[in-house]
């Protein structure tokens, strides 16, 4: 036998990092089991943007109102800068549909309590001067923010593991020792590992650790492929994106790569993220010729400018998408089987919220999990905080 | 749309030589270069690596040089010049830029020659204006006729920092001190092994010959500890190293007025098309670091995809032009053409003995663990980013050995060279701060573009 943990966590990504801190915080012991390195999955692999302007009204909105309220101190609870930062955020409208399609989702989204409010076009190019495309409106949340999503998995990791979690890297979770309707134990490449709990936090890969369990999840690689161009000085930080990219998202279209424009600026390295495509291509995490080529094409026509800069790399990640959007605490499968899957494109935004929230569920042993009413009080309190501050959304 | 049976990448001396033999078997051939044409292009090239060490070897019988481009022309090779090949989507092709147009390449078999690139390794004072590399400085002067400065010191290790001498002296040029880090002692003791080199002897020697003629003091043992300068360089620091390449603190420093100093060590294979193309690599400390795995024909990981020359690893331009040749052949006989048994054996004779040379070469200039060690913590690896070593030896102490997570917490290795420049480095300082040996764990990961490219370029990519 490897060791004897409390609770042991499948996929050493931003989400299972989190919850890995949040439950070594609560003194559980945890060992953290990765089939390859720390972050290397999709946590290494996206934009690390923290919005609330791309999230659908319900869950995905409420998860993200409570995960967001805890980036601007996560650095502090860390000990470590995950270079947090505000600059805010725009989806642009560039067709009839889509400002149809926005007024609608702005108008949810305020309903819930985010602070997003519709501006007109020149509104829009007033706040970033580089678009010269077609803009019919657009959708401006001046809370939108980032992270280095390396960061962000890193500190989680070392976090834990200075609360005494094992980190344990090149170890892969083979099959789930289940008897008496309750998980045992995980046996791994380098030996078993006894447990109270298990989570899985296998990002793309959760159904092959929830089949281990005889649970079937329904959690497929999306393939987004991203271009990142070189460092200039004195380009507006503010992010815009294309509700063309949020319609594909929202409506999990499976035509095409679904690319879609999408600017984000990274002040700390003077370097410009351009996204995404948004395919079903298995575990295939190549770039292709027409991702690059689409990417290119969008940024162009919505920003001219940037056609004269140099393109320095290009990549592709797999969000671990679920047509559900995420699972979090208990589900299906047997007693001390937990989930942390399901995050789509959102996970670093929610890696906050979703570590603390099963780290809860685990603690409790389980009892009374019930994820919306968790949201709602948090959403409450969280009102009541901003009341006290004289603040308003 | 660019295509032939046999597409080579690189118009150096593997890959003329391989555009050569492969033509003669009978297959068309398509000679890819990054640089400008034409006619001595071959000696022309700019800095990276290769095609200038290349270019410098030759110098001697330039005309045998010439000849070759000659012969690759009039054998019906297509050479299509500033042709960057930034990535591969597909296994016969490849994505090229040529003159700002997005396009591809197609073939059946692809021979890699990228050459190399020069290996530099950071020292307190290495960003000042007036610090380049041998290879820029050889640059300046065979392609503009410049000579880089009016006071300059060569250092670093290697045979590479010889011929440059001579060509700098040839060009008028007043070297006030050469430096090789290196010490012949141990030379001796590989003397028979040099027996038969006979060629490669005589051009060492001439150098040699140069330099003294010149009056210059060549002193071995003997490493660059710091660059000094305001705005420019001003002075430059040497003091005695071991045999590890540890500075020997006991023996006093040298300093040296100059306003250019030209140091290096040695080659890097350059090998992102290879990966590009999906060839599996292997640490070859030896030769220079990661390179493509392959067999003695020339034949990669990938069936169709062979490699040559510096990029098989650091051996000299004689090793590059006999692996070009049996390249060409193996790719020749891939696509099903006649290929003498005879001429197949003579090339991979021929690739053995200059191997042969070139492995001495490189053993006698070994890479020394002692020249990173050195790096001061103040002192920038990566100078796109603007990184420390200090800043990476504690991110390696805190999160590891792997180089991919140290570029993510870091950024080392994300500016516009796409660590090009640091990543050897890198991987050195992770090996001595995880105490394994460089190569035993993976590079930094490759991520297309291979070069730079603008997003109105790609956005002309067809889908
Ligand atoms: C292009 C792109 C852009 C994105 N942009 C954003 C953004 O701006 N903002 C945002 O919030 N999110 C974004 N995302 C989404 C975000 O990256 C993911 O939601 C998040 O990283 C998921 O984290 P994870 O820990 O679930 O998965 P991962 O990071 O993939 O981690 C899962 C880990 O589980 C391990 N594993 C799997 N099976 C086993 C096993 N059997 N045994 C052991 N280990 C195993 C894997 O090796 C892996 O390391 C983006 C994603 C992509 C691809």
């Amino acid at each position: 036998m490897l060791m004897a943990v409390d609770v042991a966590i499948v996929g050493g990504g931003v989400i299972g990092c989190s919850v890995a801190h949040y439950l070594s915080a609560t003194g559980a012991r945890v060992a953290v089991v990765e089939r390859t390195q720390i972050g290397r999955g999709a946590s290494a692999a996206n934009s690390g943007v923290i919005s609330l302007a791309t999230k659908k009204p319900g869950l995905a909105l409420d998860l993200a109102l409570v995960s967001q309220q805890m980036f601007p101190t996560l650095s502090a609870e860390l000990g470590y800068d995950v270079e947090y930062l505000v600059d805010g955020g725009m989806i642009i409208a560039q067709s009839e549909t889509q400002a149809r399609f926005l007024d609608e989702l702005v108008a949810a989204q305020r309903s819930d309590g985010a602070g997003i409010a519709m501006i007109d076009a020149a509104q829009a190019i007033a706040l970033n001067p580089l678009l010269a495309g077609r803009v019919l409106s657009a959708s401006h949340c001046p809370t939108d923010a980032q992270a280095n999503p390396f960061r962000v998995t890193q500190g989680f990791a070392r976090s834990a593991e200075k609360l005494g979690a094992a980190i344990l890297h090149d170890t892969a979770v083979e099959a789930i020792d289940v008897s008496g309707g309750r998980v045992r134990s995980v046996h791994t490449s380098r030996g078993e590992i006894r447990t109270r709990w298990i989570v899985n936090a296998a990002g793309a890969h959760a159904n092959e650790v929830g089949k281990m369990v005889g649970v079937e999840h329904d959690v497929v690689p999306r393939r987004g492929q991203l271009v990142i161009l070189e460092a200039t000085d004195d380009l507006p930080n503010i992010r815009v994106s294309s509700a063309g990219a949020l319609l594909a998202k929202h409506q999990g279209s499976t035509q095409s790569i679904n690319a879609a424009f999408a600017y984000t600026r990274k002040p700390l390295s003077g370097t410009v993220m351009l996204g995404g495509t948004n395919e079903f291509a298995g575990f295939d995490t190549a770039t292709t010729k027409t991702g690059i080529g689409e990417i290119c094409r969008l940024a162009v026509s919505a920003m001219p400018y940037l056609g004269q800069l140099h393109a320095l790399r290009s990549w592709a990640g797999l969000r671990p998408y679920s047509p559900q959007g995420p699972q979090l605490g208990l589900t299906q499968g047997p007693a001390g089987y937990a989930v942390a899957i399901g995050h789509g494109g959102d996970g670093v935004a929610l890696a906050p919220v979703t570590g603390r929230y099963v780290a809860e569920v685990i603690a409790a042993d389980g009892k009374d999990a019930d994820l919306k009413q968790y949201l709602a009080r948090e959403k409450a309190r969280l009102a009541a905080n901003a009341g006290q501050r004289g603040v308003t959304a | 749309m660019l295509a032939a049976d046999v597409v080579v990448i690189g118009a150096g001396p593997a890959g003329l030589s391989a555009a050569l033999a492969a033509r003669r078997s009978g297959a068309s051939v398509l000679v890819l270069d990054e640089y400008p044409e034409p006619g001595g292009q071959f000696y022309k090239q700019l800095s990276s690596g290769f095609q200038v060490s290349a270019r410098s070897r030759l110098d001697p019988d330039y005309t045998k040089g010439d000849a070759l481009v000659g012969a690759v022309r009039a054998a019906g090779v297509e050479l299509s010049h500033e042709t960057l090949v930034w990535a591969s989507f597909d296994a016969n092709e490849l994505a090229i830029v040529r003159r700002a147009e997005s396009g591809t390449a197609r073939a059946k078999c692809i021979v890699v020659a990228t050459g190399a690139y020069e290996r530099t390794i950071p020292f307190k004072g290495w960003d000042i204006p007036g610090v380049m590399t041998p290879g820029a400085a050889q640059t300046l002067v065979k392609h503009q006729r410049v000579v880089a400065g009016s006071r300059i010191v060569l250092a670093g290790s290697g045979p590479f920092l010889l011929p440059v001498a001579k060509s700098l002296l040839g060009a008028g040029a007043n070297i006030v001190a050469i430096a090789e880090a290196t010490r012949p002692e141990s030379w001796a003791s590989h003397a028979f092994r040099m027996w038969g080199h006979w060629d490669r002897l005589r051009e060492a020697w001439s150098y040699r010959r140069a330099i003294a003629a010149a009056g210059i003091g060549l002193r071995f043992g003997e490493r660059v500890v710091e660059a000094r300068g305001r705005d420019a360089l001003e002075r430059v620091v040497l003091q005695a190293c071991d045999a590890h390449g540890d500075i020997r603190t006991d023996a006093p420093a040298r300093e040296i007025e100059a306003d250019t100093l030209c140091v290096a060590y040695g080659f890097v294979p350059s090998v992102q098309v290879a990966r590009a193309l999906g060839c599996e690599l292997t640490y070859d400390a030896l030769r220079g670091g990661w390179i493509p795995r392959h067999d003695v024909l020339m034949q990669t990981s990938r069936e169709h995809v062979f490699v040559a020359g510096e990029a098989a690893g650091i051996g000299g331009a004689y090793a590059a032009m006999a692996e070009g040749t049996l390249a060409g052949l193996s790719a020749a006989r891939k696509l099903g053409l006649a290929v003498r048994a005879s001429e197949l054996d003579a090339a991979a004779r021929e690739r053995v003995h200059r191997r042969r040379f070139g492995d001495l070469v490189n053993e006698l200039f070994a890479v020394k663990p002692g020249y990173y060690r050195a790096i001061e913590d103040a002192t920038l690896v990566c100078r796109c980013e603007e990184i420390s070593a200090g800043t990476l030896r504690a991110a390696i102490a805190a999160w590891g050995w792997d180089v991919n997570c140290i570029k993510g917490v870091t950024r080392c290795g994300m500016g516009y060279c796409q660590g090009r420049i640091c990543g050897s480095t890198v991987e050195h300082l992770a090996a001595q701060v995880a105490g394994h040996a460089p190569g035993d764990r993976d590079g930094f990961n490759m991520r297309p573009p291979i070069k730079p490219v603008t997003v109105s370029t790609l956005a002309q990519l067809d889908s």
